[in-house]
């Protein structure tokens, strides 16, 4: 069954875009598609969700934009992880591990 | 969306949103159209899938808004709870705050009653106060002959008119009690160069300011009420003065209660006549004299041309203006500038008592940052970004400061008593009141004290790593923790010292300000 947005944690999906955008500049379309992708179909993000949160992560100065052109040679917006972005991805990577491990350790003890 | 939301940027990114979006739904459609659904179809189905672009346009135009009310209500709400959860705290920054805000604004309304207004006459700064000195001996003649003073005003180009008057402590004998009265005897156009009329009957006549002519008489406001329960008859009446030889004369008006020339003693305005026998004696020392500017024109236009009448008066009179000068300095110049160094002194310790009250305040809110320091780790990891919780940080240093700015102001409205209670002579005293200008530096001052006090503990407890302080779980060591509150110690110390040396002078303008003033 899909995961949507609403479903996710709050803060996730940021952590999750951050993640997809370290393989290199792409844009919100290509986001989108490789996070349906990879999640194997769970994850569905609404275009309401993702851009609205791109921006946001812009405006924290830890995604990069510019304009370029697509594979297609239309213009699209194209978003890169920045530097700042690199150290938050770590943090809450680290984070989501430790609260991860933390919640499966109490799934498994309980059981 | 509320409308009274204030926004930065609304429209101007709207093209980019466009493009961004529609390349998404281009995208979806290529995919549709190789799935093999026609070209309207697949399009039909892109926008369907991808939803209401409006509203997500509106969601991006949201990112880039800055809600500035919004956010200040915000932090105000918080900073007000954060004082009510913490009164003992709050309350000596206030008071501290207080203590250091309403002396500063005290000082600096009495700077501002005394040094920076003009004088509360009509443009005030083209009264200028004369003199004659002698050339060779450089001592100060001072008061000018009646007959020199007629001279000046007949033949100059520069005033519009030259006055001078001269007082003398006379008994007014014609109530049931003799009254000790300060009359100023005065030149004709006195009125004409301050530029005031009467509040109640008129101005001397010509007549009555010429030999023989009718007797005549102005009464200060202050004498109308006491003498004569500020009863509107009370033009013509007569009042009879009783010191050297007996005189009477005739009450021809009522001067305004701000009128307090040459000193707010002063209760009879009488006129010298002109023209009697010993008003053409050219030795007599008579009259303080003072002029009124012609419009545009500078002091040292009116000196060179003073200087030039002197001159002239000098071909004229050989025996008695020969070896004379003429000064000219601006009236305000003359009244304040004795206490001028001394007030800006007074206004600097007070600062430096601002000062050290500040570092204070930072020790305080340092010491409390640390024990917040759980909490704004608590609201890094929410995702709040740094501004915005050192903007909440300082709002809550800035309700403390207007807090104590209000308690500040209440301190200064006292200030004008304190001044005339600890220095009764300090020139224009009865002017120093509490007015918008001083609510509005007093304001400046809570503003600058935010800032002195609170952005310094904002950045310091706003930095370093926060998942380390979020782990962390027991309680932070305060002792040792800022060698910067030691440096904060330091720097009292040494303001304290300065304020310690600044005190001697202040002894002396309280001194210098008590001691009667020789005009």
């Amino acid at each position: 069954m899909p995961i949507e947005k609403s479903d996710l944690l709050q803060g996730t999906l940021d952590m999750l875009i951050l993640k997809i955008v370290t393989l290199g500049p792409i844009h919100g379309y290509g986001i989108s598609q490789r996070l349906r992708q990879i999640s194997k179909e769970v994850l569905l993000v609404q275009q309401g969700s993702l851009y609205p949160a791109l921006h946001r992560l812009e405006k924290r100065g830890w995604l990069a934009a510019e304009w370029g052109e697509s594979e297609n040679g239309r213009q699209a917006k194209f978003y890169k992880l920045s530097a700042k972005g690199k150290q938050q991805l770590k943090k809450e990577e680290w984070n989501w591990n430790r609260l991860a491990g933390a919640v499966a350790s109490i799934l498994q003890t309980a059981q | 969306m509320p409308s009274w939301r204030f926004s930065f940027r609304k429209r101007t990114l709207d093209p980019q949103y466009d493009s961004e979006l529609r390349f998404h739904i281009e995208k979806l459609t290529d995919e549709n159209i190789a799935a093999g659904m026609t070209r309207e179809e697949a399009r039909r189905r892109a926008v369907l899938e991808f939803g209401g672009a409006e509203q997500i346009k509106e969601e991006l135009r949201d990112v880039q808004r800055i809600p500035v009310l919004e956010t200040a209500l915000k932090n105000f709400r918080w900073a007000w709870r954060f004082i009510r959860k913490s009164p003992s705290f709050s309350l000596v920054v206030i008071l501290t705050l207080a203590l250091g805000i309403g002396a500063n604004s005290a000082v600096f309304s009495a700077i501002d009653a005394v040094l920076l207004r003009p004088l509360p006459y009509p443009e005030g700064d083209q009264l200028m106060r004369l003199e004659q000195f002698h050339r060779k001996v450089q001592a100060p003649l001072g008061r000018l002959a009646p007959a020199r003073l007629e001279d000046w005003n007949r033949m100059n180009s520069t005033f519009q008119a030259i006055t001078g008057y001269y007082t003398e402590d006379e008994s007014e004998t014609s109530g049931i009690l003799p009254e000790k009265v300060t009359a100023a005897f005065v030149a004709p156009r006195f009125l004409q160069v301050w530029g005031v009329v009467p509040e109640l009957g008129r101005d001397f006549t010509p007549e009555e300011q010429r030999w023989g002519g009718p007797s005549a008489v102005l009464i200060s406001d202050r004498f109308w009420r006491n003498r004569f329960g500020a009863d509107p008859s009370v033009l013509g009446r007569k009042v009879t003065l009783d010191t050297s030889n007996k005189f009477s004369c005739a009450i021809v008006g009522v001067m305004p209660p701000s009128f307090l020339f040459p000193d707010r003693d002063a209760d009879l305005w009488i006129p010298t006549p002109l023209g009697g026998p010993y008003t053409e004696n050219r030795d007599v020392t008579w009259y303080l004299t003072i002029g009124r500017l012609k419009r545009g024109v500078s002091l040292q236009q009116a000196r060179a041309d003073l200087a030039t009448v002197q001159a002239q008066l000098a071909n004229a009179y050989p025996k008695t203006d020969a070896d004379l000068g003429v000064s000219i300095e601006p009236l305000k110049e003359t009244t304040v500038g004795g206490v001028r160094s001394s007030l800006w002194l007074l206004f600097g310790s007070v600062s430096v008592l601002l000062l050290i009250a500040c570092t204070n305040i930072v020790t305080l809110l340092l010491a409390r940052a640390q024990q917040r320091q759980h909490e704004i780790s608590v609201r890094f990891s929410l995702g709040a970004p740094r501004v915005a919780v050192v903007l909440q940080l300082l709002t809550e240093a800035f309700v403390l400061a207007l807090a104590g700015a209000v308690l500040g102001l209440i301190v200064a409205g006292a200030a004008s008593k304190v001044f005339e209670f600890l220095a009764g002579n300090l020139p224009r005293v009865d002017e120093i009141r509490l007015d918008a200008r001083i609510v509005l530096y007093t304001l400046i001052c809570s503003v600058v004290a935010t800032l002195l006090c609170g952005l310094f503990p904002a950045i310091c407890s706003t930095r370093g790593n926060l998942s380390n302080s979020l782990a962390k779980t027991g309680r932070g060591q305060v002792a040792g923790r800022y060698p910067l509150q030691w440096l904060l110690v330091g720097v009292q110390v040494m303001l304290a010292v300065t304020l310690l040396a600044g005190g001697k002078s202040r002894r002396r303008l309280c001194w210098m300000a008590n001691k009667p003033q020789t005009s």
